[in-house]
């Protein structure tokens, strides 16, 4: 903080001066950025020209062409045909373009949703480490504004209200926050996990081809993802949603040595055990894990508030909810 | 050491084994809250008691905020020797027609709060033992400068007392009583009006000295300050005589008198304080008017320091082995804290801990180091002022609002206690060194009336607001709730 040296004491009648309400949204500072990726000092190979994408661009405005002149002649041969039956062409035709840019629309806000939790949980995570007051502020009003419609969190909201004006530091700000609105979501999540786990595990056991388990694991872990990023505020669409695997698969490639530690090994070798009682039991169980693991991997991504107070769940518990032994 | 102390440390011991054991029984924790005078003992202490009962929302006190706490109310004390903190009464000056700050106390007083809670531990659910006593001790933190006198006798009490004296800052204060010390022979025979004349002129001075152009604080003996019960009695009228090289005084000197009184002040005063509370005490908050003594400029910040020297260097803190808790309990989480922090606007308070932690710097590592949990705050048990932004010469101002207390001065401007101020108190060094070593900024920090008291529904009051009340409770008995 630049300032002068020191300031004068003052004293100024409530009347006489204008008093500002402390700010509720300060102008939120820019979060530290990552750290730019090295590049690698690659020569310049001088390839001029990208034909590659002239190519590209080039033939799709000429499909394009050739399409709205094609529905262009259609329409107007309807026309000719029949009054009717053109005008009846025209309006699905716009139906169809006014339906294809609402879902554009919607995917776009989907992503835009789904960048902006990872967004709020690296500018979270940083103004916990720095205790930068005015970006945890920030941090906290933009979650109640993306919670502020929820039914489930409006006790939550309604306790962070109460404690609007308090004097806390960032850190403590975060984790009231984590504690009235992440929180009790956290369980929630959990057991989406669990019970996807449990019927993937079932599934997989009693399914009579390969095709058919890979096709249900695929479609359950999908719908897994989808339904933890709307309980944690990202509401996601079909582009969000692969997006969102994707970055889920990221997220267990670089966390995954960490995890290898004990809870794999055990996997590994109870996966050992029970094949060799049934194979298809213990697929069922190698699948189940699978799935948890990726339910975990995508509680971290989805997750706007990193892990201040309450603790990342672990393998181990949510297979022991998957077990039903909690 | 004389054969009385190692039979008073057995007592000591013996005494701690029993308290031991009823703690097996019936949990308790006894916290001591202590402080120089007006550094806002009373109020921390009725805010703390009235937040507990009342359930007020303390969202960083664990058990509170977990919906843990079931009950908290007041019992009767167990130690039936001293006053009971008047907390009814207290409460009462707060939440009058007219709310006013509680008057100040000058002795010791205590209170047992019993906390009835929900625990997150499966023995401690099992076996039913759910509540928690805690016997709070609020006793001045002028008596703990008493406490290094122990060790010091009449001689070399006298000796220190008279060079402090001569220390520029009180050199004016103390004017008279070296004027007539300079007549006094102390191997003359005793004679109780001329003992009399030069305790009256040293309390004179001691009390010149803590008011409020000087306000400094280390002033012992503490009970000449804050006599309590024992004003007039022959322990307490003694003064320090300056043996002017003499070696030997015969009996019946007025020397010999006076250290007779300093030795019957050390074994009936200091000495019974020591053994019955301070010893033996599990948690420890020590508030400190560090804003007061801003106010007061480099001299009264250089008296704190070497106030808080002191009675930070008396706690035997550390983390307890199951030897010490049986045989010399040692407090094991303390609080320093700044208080009155709602004076300043909330973008200063990390540099009022800052200075506050470079205060206490050498006690507080030593603390840290035998094991004991120590925080630093900056703390209001009751907020009396909001904040807000006022524009100067296109320059926004970080301020506090609320009441000025009648008679404050800011400037050239004095204040009638109607009318609400927006008070920029001025900027506080960044670097906390600077404050120590005299600071060159203006500050003036004004005292605030308290805020107007909100009735419950339910009948009663609402708890006041405050600051990092709840962070400082959260220490303080945190983990016994758990």
């Amino acid at each position: 903080m630049s300032r002068k040296a020191h300031r004068k004491p003052a004293a100024f009648k409530v009347e006489e001066i204008e008093v500002f309400a402390p700010q509720a949204t300060p102008v939120p500072p820019e979060a530290t950025p990552l750290p730019a990726p090295r590049q690698r000092a690659v020569p310049d190979l001088g390839r001029g020209l990208r034909w590659g994408t002239i190519f590209i661009s080039g033939l799709g405005a000429l499909l394009s062409l050739l399409a709205s002149l094609w529905l262009y002649d259609t329409v107007l041969a309807l026309i000719a045909l029949d009054d009717w039956i053109g005008w009846a062409a025209v309006g699905l035709l716009s139906l169809v373009l006014i339906a294809l840019l609402m879902i554009v629309l919607r995917e776009v806000a989907g992503l835009a949703r789904l960048g902006r939790l990872g967004k709020i949980r690296h500018e979270a995570d940083s103004a916990a480490r720095q205790n930068d007051k005015p970006l945890a502020v920030d941090v906290a009003h933009r979650l109640k504004r993306l919670y502020s419609g929820r039914a489930d969190l409006a006790w939550g909201l309604k306790r962070l209200a109460e404690h609007e004006h308090d004097i806390m530091d960032a850190s403590e700000l975060l984790r009231l926050t984590e504690r009235t609105l992440i929180a009790p979501l956290d369980p929630l999540a959990r057991s989406l996990v669990a019970s996807s786990a449990k019927r993937v595990s079932v599934v997989t056991a009693v399914s009579p081809g390969a095709l058919i388990d890979m096709l249900f694991v695929g479609a359950e872990n999908l719908r897994m993802l989808r339904r933890l990023a709307t309980l944690y505020g990202a509401r996601p669409g079909t582009l969000s949603l692969l997006r969102l695997a994707r970055l889920v698969v990221t997220h267990i490639v670089l966390t995954g040595g960490i995890a290898l530690g004990d809870d794999v090994i055990q996997q590994v070798i109870g996966h050992g055990l029970t094949a060799k009682l049934s194979a298809r039991l213990g697929e069922g169980l190698f699948n189940g894990a699978l799935t948890t693991r990726i339910g975990i991997a995508a509680i971290d991504v989805c997750r706007p508030l990193p892990y201040l107070e309450s603790r990342r769940p672990r393998f181990r518990e949510l297979v022991a909810e998957v077990a039903g032994m909690r | 050491m004389p054969i009385s102390a190692y039979s008073r440390a057995a007592g000591d011991a013996f005494r701690s084994v029993g308290d031991f054991a009823t703690g097996l029984i019936a949990p308790r924790v006894k916290l001591g809250v202590t402080g120089l005078a007006r550094s806002g003992k009373t109020v921390f202490l009725t805010a703390l008691v009235h937040n507990l009962m009342t359930e007020a929302r303390l969202p960083f006190f664990d058990a509170a905020a977990q919906g843990r706490l079931m009950r908290a109310y007041l019992e009767p004390q167990a130690y039936s020797m001293v006053a009971r903190f008047a907390f009814e009464k207290h409460l009462a000056d707060l939440t009058g027609d007219v709310p006013r700050w509680p008057e100040s106390t000058s002795r010791i007083s205590q209170l047992r709060l019993t906390i009835e809670y929900a625990s997150t531990r499966f023995w401690k659910r099992k076996l039913g033992r759910e509540v928690l006593h805690i016997d709070i001790v609020d006793y001045p933190g002028e008596w703990l400068l008493d406490l290094p006198l122990l060790r010091l006798d009449y001689r070399e009490w006298s000796r220190t007392a008279l060079e402090q004296s001569e220390m520029p800052a009180r050199k004016k204060a103390a004017k008279h009583w070296h004027a007539s010390l300079g007549l006094v022979d102390p191997s003359d025979p005793a004679d109780e009006a001329v003992v009399e004349r030069l305790s009256d002129l040293f309390k004179a001075y001691l009390r010149e000295c803590r008011a409020d152009p000087h306000a400094l604080s280390t002033l012992p003996p503490g009970r000449f300050l804050m006599p309590g019960d024992l004003a007039g009695s022959p322990a307490l009228t003694f003064a320090p005589l300056d043996a002017k090289g003499a070696a030997q005084f015969s009996r019946g000197s007025l020397w010999t008198m006076m250290e007779h009184r300093y030795e019957a002040y050390k074994s009936y005063v200091v000495r019974p304080f020591f053994h019955d509370h301070f010893a033996r005490l599990d948690r420890q908050i020590v508030l400190i008017d560090v804003l007061a003594a801003l106010n007061g400029g480099q001299t009264a910040i250089a008296d704190l320091e070497r106030a808080m020297t002191e009675i930070l260097g008396c706690f035997r803190t550390g983390s307890n082995s199951l030897w010490s808790s049986l045989f010399g309990p040692r407090i094991d989480r303390f609080v320093l804290a700044a208080t009155k922090a709602d004076h300043l606007h909330h973008l200063s308070h990390d540099r009022l801990e800052a200075i506050l932690a470079k205060l206490a710097g050498r006690a507080m590592a030593s603390a840290e180091y035998a094991g004991a949990e120590v925080k630093v705050l900056a703390l209001a048990a009751i907020r009396a002022t909001r904040e807000g932004e006022a524009l100067r010469n296109g320059e926004r101002l970080p301020c506090i609002v609320g009441y000025p207390l009648p008679g404050e001065t800011i400037g050239r401007r004095r204040f009638d206690g109607n009318e609400e101020f927006a008070i920029f108190p001025g900027d506080l060094p960044a670097n906390p060194e600077a404050a120590l070593k005299g600071w060159q900024g203006e500050m003036r920090f004004v005292r605030f009336r308290p805020p107007n008291p909100t009735l419950l529904p339910s009948g009663g009051f609402a708890a006041f607001p405050n600051i990092r009340l709840d962070r400082a409770i959260e220490t303080l008995i945190g983990d016994r709730l758990a």
